[in-house]
């Protein structure tokens, strides 16, 4: 029988036990009477087991403390609850983290740049606007025939043509309904425009083409009665073959109307296009 | 695993040769072992001191006779002259009908000293009371380990590490106490 043996298979302990078999326990007196080693660690095991039992018969230890032990409450469940709970915390904090120091600046920069292209488009459009504005305020003065201001527009066809390449753009931008009209015959529909009530005014857009020989046009709007309601004189057309009359919408009220174009020679006027329009308030 | 000089070859050639000191030698080398097995096999210490006297009587007039073919067989030579001597003192007490007497005793009874006991004190005073309560649960009630591991709700091989570190303690506290 070899040392390790003896450790590894408890062979002292179970010697003093009796949980050798006879083979066994010869074995090992055979072996213990040979080994000094092995004898003091029987003889100190024995007396180990020994004073273990006195103290458990003497009450050195308390018989309360082998009965069956439950789970402290920290065991049994505050321990996991704590795990689970700082788990939850750390991921929350990762999460937290991540959104304050990477999302939110990027959220950031991106709001920011979105605010700057929106500021330099509002810029840029607000300059077009002006400077279309100016254009036509500079033509006003000139012609000076617009009736209640409509010749502000009417009166620079070519130029808004030149910047926006479209007819009528400008009126658009400035939000002034547009009819465009087209000739009538017979019991034709009527052209249709909605008047808005915050509308002072509104453009009739007439085609006549441009190998028309008239550079100069009159305009000139009927009620159903037959009335003239209003009247525009030498407005010009475009390079397009364009004209585009302005009328002031407080002189119209709902109800159908009768738009004749003009054109002006210089010794006689002829009638160009007649058109039917229907006004809605 | 021989510590200690001389050899068992030279203590048998010596006594075979007379000298007493060689007697004396084989006597404290192999008294405690014999006294032990006698002690833990009888249950009596003055069985046991019977039986010691007696082995060590027939082993020295062996060795003195040049009975013993092979030298290096002295401690098996004393282990069966041990067991031999045990056996017939059981025959003894059976006829003086005095085995019932002797079981009736508590074994660990004769390993307990005033040394024993103070350094168990002072084993179990630095044992948390599990580890307390393991000890009694394995050594006193003698139960399954799994079974104090479940118990206590502890792994089986921490039941382990407490047996052996607590014994470690106890061996440095004896030893300490028996000096002292």
């Amino acid at each position: 029988m070899k040392h390790s043996q003896i450790e590894d298979q408890q062979i002292v302990e179970r010697y003093i036990r009796n949980q050798l078999n006879d083979d066994q326990r010869s074995e090992f007196q055979a072996h213990f009477f040979a080994c000094d080693e092995c004898f003091t660690n029987l003889q100190t095991m024995e007396r180990f087991i020994a004073g273990v039992r006195d103290g458990a018969e003497s009450g050195l230890i308390s018989a309360d403390l082998t009965k069956p032990v439950l789970l402290p409450f920290w065991n049994r469940w505050f321990k996991p609850a704590f795990a689970i709970t700082a788990i939850a915390t750390l991921v929350l904090t990762a999460v937290v983290a991540w959104l304050m120091l990477v999302r939110l600046p990027e959220l950031r920069n991106q709001l920011a740049l979105e605010r700057h292209a929106r500021e330099d488009f509002e810029i840029r459009k607000q300059r077009e606007i002006d400077e279309l504005n100016n254009r036509l305020t500079k033509r006003e003065v000139p012609n000076g025939q617009s009736e209640s201001g409509g010749a502000t527009l009417q009166s620079k066809p070519d130029e808004a043509s030149e910047v926006n390449h479209k007819p009528g753009s400008d009126l658009i931008a400035r939000n002034v309904p547009v009819a465009v009209l087209a000739s009538t015959r017979g019991g034709e529909d009527a052209n249709q425009i909605k008047l808005l009530p915050n509308s002072s005014h509104f453009a009739c857009w007439m085609e006549v083409g441009p190998g028309l020989n008239s550079e100069l046009f009159q305009v000139e709007a009927f009620n159903e009665s037959g009335t003239l309601i209003s009247l525009l004189r030498e407005v010009k057309k475009n390079r397009k073959g364009v004209v585009v009359a302005t009328f002031s919408a407080q002189n119209f009220s709902s109800g159908d109307y009768r738009i004749r174009l003009y054109g002006l020679p210089k010794s006689d006027r002829s009638l160009i296009g007649e058109y039917k329009l229907h006004i809605d308030k | 695993m021989q510590k200690e000089t001389p050899s068992d070859t030279t203590l048998a050639d010596d006594i075979r040769r007379g000298e007493s000191v060689a007697e004396t030698a084989v006597y404290e080398k192999f008294a405690a072992r014999v006294y032990y097995l006698a002690l833990s096999e009888l249950r009596s210490r003055e069985d046991a001191e019977d039986v010691r006297v007696e082995t060590f009587l027939r082993v020295i007039k062996a060795l003195r006779n040049g009975q013993l073919r092979s030298p290096e067989a002295l401690p098996g030579f004393v282990l069966g002259t041990a067991k031999n001597v045990i056996r017939e003192r059981i025959r003894q007490r059976r006829k003086e009908e005095r085995i019932a007497q002797a079981d009736n005793e508590p074994g660990d009874a004769f390993f307990i000293d005033p040394c024993v006991k103070q350094a168990i004190k002072q084993v179990i005073r630095r044992l948390k009371p599990r580890e307390q309560a393991f000890l009694v649960m394995y050594f006193y009630q003698e139960l399954p380990p799994d079974q104090i591991a479940a118990r206590l709700n502890l792994k089986p091989e921490r039941l382990r590490l407490i047996k052996s570190r607590a014994l470690k303690h106890f061996r440095e506290m004896y030893s300490r106490l028996v000096k002292n």
